[in-house]
Parts: structure tokens; sequence; C-alpha cells
């Protein structure tokens, strides 16, 4: 069921809290020292989250920050990298001059 | 000297030809200590006694009755993780989460809990827009550059104090079929107060309007959403809404990001129009099974360039014998938001013709 009435403070989810926090106060350190190793560290929790999925609306805002900011980070080093690659591809393209119209205009 | 590289263990569970390569592969750590597996659970109710369908499984039984028969009859079911599939649940997820709190940041988090694929990006290195990292991107894009936009005017719906978030409506028909459908968002119009579905797809490919114009599961939304809202005395708009993402235009301004939004008017005849349908898959298959036939279509043996997985086997007799049990944990009826009677949408199309009349 979708409602959020699961979503009630049982024993079971207080375990599964208490569980994830350290994890996620690992994460925290990682992302703060740029260790190596975040994103296999983040599939651990994509682990734990898809086992307890209700975490997403257990969990604060101040607790799952360290998962946004993580992927954030991950996410925009991805995203430069494929932007500077695309601006590359662009630069290496050869520049159109006249003679290339003229060369075009003699092919039709 | 040739170079190695080591097969990750995901990879060789669905594919065992690579165990022969593991033969000649340096040792990965990873290899020796594998990732835990989740219980799956299954996104539908199995009964042993009833025939359950669904929008996708009517489109196994019209694409190949055989196949229908394989997969939902005899429950040889085979299951092989796919980006495609991971990037559409998490995305939705996200957007679902978006129109809930309104936060990117939860609306993150809810898209990785439904990150279904051993890794963030694909293990074959071909698809690069249907990484996770691209799906982040997207929520964050989608958050700024259209939900204000939408949620100026409408909000999610709440249903007998359930929120329009995938609701899982179970639909009883007879005492041998039920018809299971999940719906993606339910939102409510702030000034007239009227629902409408929402449905969220993702594909590499540009959607068009026809795609989804005559499509049953449109139909399915529409006859539902009206049956529900009449029980509940609230109006419902004329239309279903399609929001349509093509990550491949993700930084194309000039293409509104790849979100398209297609909105689909129904008349009250969709009701009747669902009801014919369903009621003419449900003939074919107690046809196919009366004749112990369930004819294969061979135009359909291909798709997406693929073969189909029971292609060169599936005359064989092991297929025979029903898969015993089922490896999945099954939802159960209590997990069912609402449960109707095909009875309920055909009182709701009398009262539809009698309106007219």
């Amino acid at each position: 069921m979708s409602t959020d009435q699961n979503l009630i403070a049982t024993d079971q989810n207080s375990e599964v809290i208490s569980r994830i926090l350290p994890k996620l106060s690992q994460l925290d350190s990682m992302l703060e020292a740029q260790a190596p190793g975040l994103k296999n560290y983040l599939l651990e929790i994509n682990e734990d989250l898809r086992q307890y999925p209700d975490l997403v609306h257990l969990l604060t805002d101040e607790q799952i920050k360290p998962i946004y900011s993580s992927l954030r980070a991950i996410t925009n080093t991805v995203i430069t990298a494929k932007t500077v690659k695309a601006n590359k591809e662009v630069k290496g393209t050869k520049k159109v001059s006249s003679e290339d119209g003229n060369m075009l205009a003699n092919l039709l | 000297m040739t170079r190695k590289t080591y097969i990750p263990y995901d990879q060789l569970v669905s594919k065992p030809d690579n165990l022969l390569k593991l033969l000649e592969a340096p040792i990965n750590p990873d290899n020796l200590l594998p990732r835990k597996v989740t219980e799956r659970k299954l996104g539908y109710i199995y009964e042993p006694d009833k025939l359950a369908l669904s929008y996708s499984r009517r489109q196994t039984l019209n694409r190949c009755a055989r196949l229908f028969q394989l997969r939902e009859i005899k429950q040889r079911k085979s299951r092989t993780p796919s980006i495609d599939t991971a990037f559409g649940s998490a995305f939705g997820a996200g957007v679902q989460e978006l129109f809930k709190s309104g936060s990117v940041e939860r609306a993150t988090v809810a898209a990785l809990a439904n990150w279904d694929y051993p890794e963030f990006e694909d293990m074959y290195g071909k698809k690069h827009n249907k990484s996770f990292w691209i799906c982040v991107e997207s929520l964050e894009i989608f958050a700024a550059s259209y939900l204000p936009s939408i949620t100026s005017e409408y909000e999610l719906a709440d249903l007998d104090g359930r929120p329009g978030i995938e609701l899982f409506v179970y639909i009883r028909i007879g005492s041998s079929f039920n018809y299971q459908i999940h719906i993606d968002l339910i939102l409510q119009n702030r000034e007239t107060k009227a629902l409408c579905v929402v449905e969220i797809k993702t594909s590499g490919m540009d959607a068009v309007e026809s795609d989804w114009g005559n499509s049953s599961q449109t139909l399915g939304y529409y006859a539902i959403l009206e049956t529900l809202s009449r029980r509940m005395g609230l109006h419902i708009e004329p239309c279903v809404y399609y929001i349509c993402f093509n990550p491949t235009k993700l930084f194309d301004s000039s293409a509104s990001n790849g979100i398209q939004i297609f909105p689909y008017v129904k008349t009250p005849h969709a009701n009747m129009e669902f009801v014919q349908e369903l009621m003419h898959d449900i003939r074919r298959i107690n046809d196919c099974v009366e004749h112990d036939f369930f004819p294969k279509s061979g135009g359909s043996c291909t798709a997406y360039r693929r073969p189909c997985e029971f292609y060169g086997s599936c005359d064989m007799m092991l297929h025979e014998e029903a898969q015993i049990g089922n490896q999945y944990q099954s939802l159960t009826l209590a997990d069912a938001d609402f449960i109707l009677d095909l009875e309920d949408i055909l009182t709701d199309v009398e009262k539809n013709v009698l309106t007219e009349k």
C-alpha cells in the first residue's frame, strides 16, 4: 500500500534506521575526504534502500543529506566530463571555409 | 601479452557463457564476495487459482499467445537486470516524490531506492544516456524547469487518505481472472478539484502522440479512475496525461530537455471500450485453454533486435510442466489500495449511457 500509514515508528523501523545511520555518517566522511570507493559505497546504500524503501521517508532531511550530496558530487563530475568531451569533439571538427562551400557546390 | 580483464559478478550471473571466461580471468576480490541478493517482490498479486492480467500481460498475449502461455500460465519467467527498466523506475519514483514532497534531495534518494541494476552505469558500456547520474541530473532539471508550472495548477491527489502515487488497484473478474494496475500519479486540479491520471514514460527515442492515443493502458487508467472517483464523489478530468522523457535530449533546451507531455482526451465511452477489450482477451485465453492450443506468432519472435527468450525452445517438452511454486515474493490483497469488481466499471458504463440518453 502506498500510504504513509506504514511509516509509523515501529521497532523494526528503528532498527533499520539505527543500522543505516553509521553508514550515512561514513558516507559523509568519505565525501568530505574525497575518499576513493564512494561509488561502491553508494551501491551498498542502494541495496539497503531497495530492501527497505520506507527509509526514503523515515530518514530526516539532515540524514539524507550525505546520500544526496554524494550522488550530486559524482553526477557533477560525470556531467562535466561529458560536456568537456562534447566540446572537444566540436573543437576537433574541421572549420568550414568558403573553399569547402565551393567544393560542396561542385559536388552538387 | 594479452591483457586480461576481470568479469563483474553480475555479468557472470546474467551471462552463463562468461563462466567459461572466468577460468582465464584474474581473480577480482568482488567476485569472491558477491553482493547479497535482495529478496525480489513481485509488483502484483499471485493467486494459484486465478490468472492475473495487466496491461503488459495483455500486450504479451497480443504479441504471441505461446509466449503468454509460457510466461503467465506456466510461470516460466526469467528476469535479467536491465538498465532501461532501472532508469525508468528510478526516474518515475523521483518524479512521484517531487509531486509528494517537492524536495529534489528526497526525490534523488527515492530514485536511488528504485534503481534496480547492479551498477550505476550500463555494464556493457553502451547506454551512456541511461546511467543513474543522468537520472539525478534529469530530476534536477525537471524540478527546476517543469515542476513549478505543473504544480501551479495541480497538486498530488489524496484518495481516502492515500496519496495518489503508485496506486495499486485490483479488479476481480469472475472466479478465474483478475486485472491489476499500478497508476503512477493521480493529480488534482487546484481550482476544479477534478482528478486526472498521469503516466510517466522514459525512452531513448522521442515519443509521438500516437504511441499512447489508442493504448489500452490509457483506457484502463481512465475507466478505473472514473469508477474510483464516483465512489468518492469526485470529478475527473476527461484526460489522461503522459509525461514522456527522452534522456538523450536532456541537455537540449530547444527540445524541452527531452520532456514531452501528451494529454489524451477520453470520452465516457472509454469505460465501455476498456471492458470490451478486456473481455475479448479473456475469451481468447479461454479459447486457447479449451483447445489446448496457444499459437506462436512468428513475426513477434524478435523485439528490439533481440530474439524472444524462448526462441528455439518454445516447442520443447521441458516447458510443458508449470513452474512449481513462485520464485518471487508476491503482493497480497492487503497490499492493494483499492479492490473493485468488473461489475463496478460496468455499472458506470450503464450510468454513462443513461446520462447520454
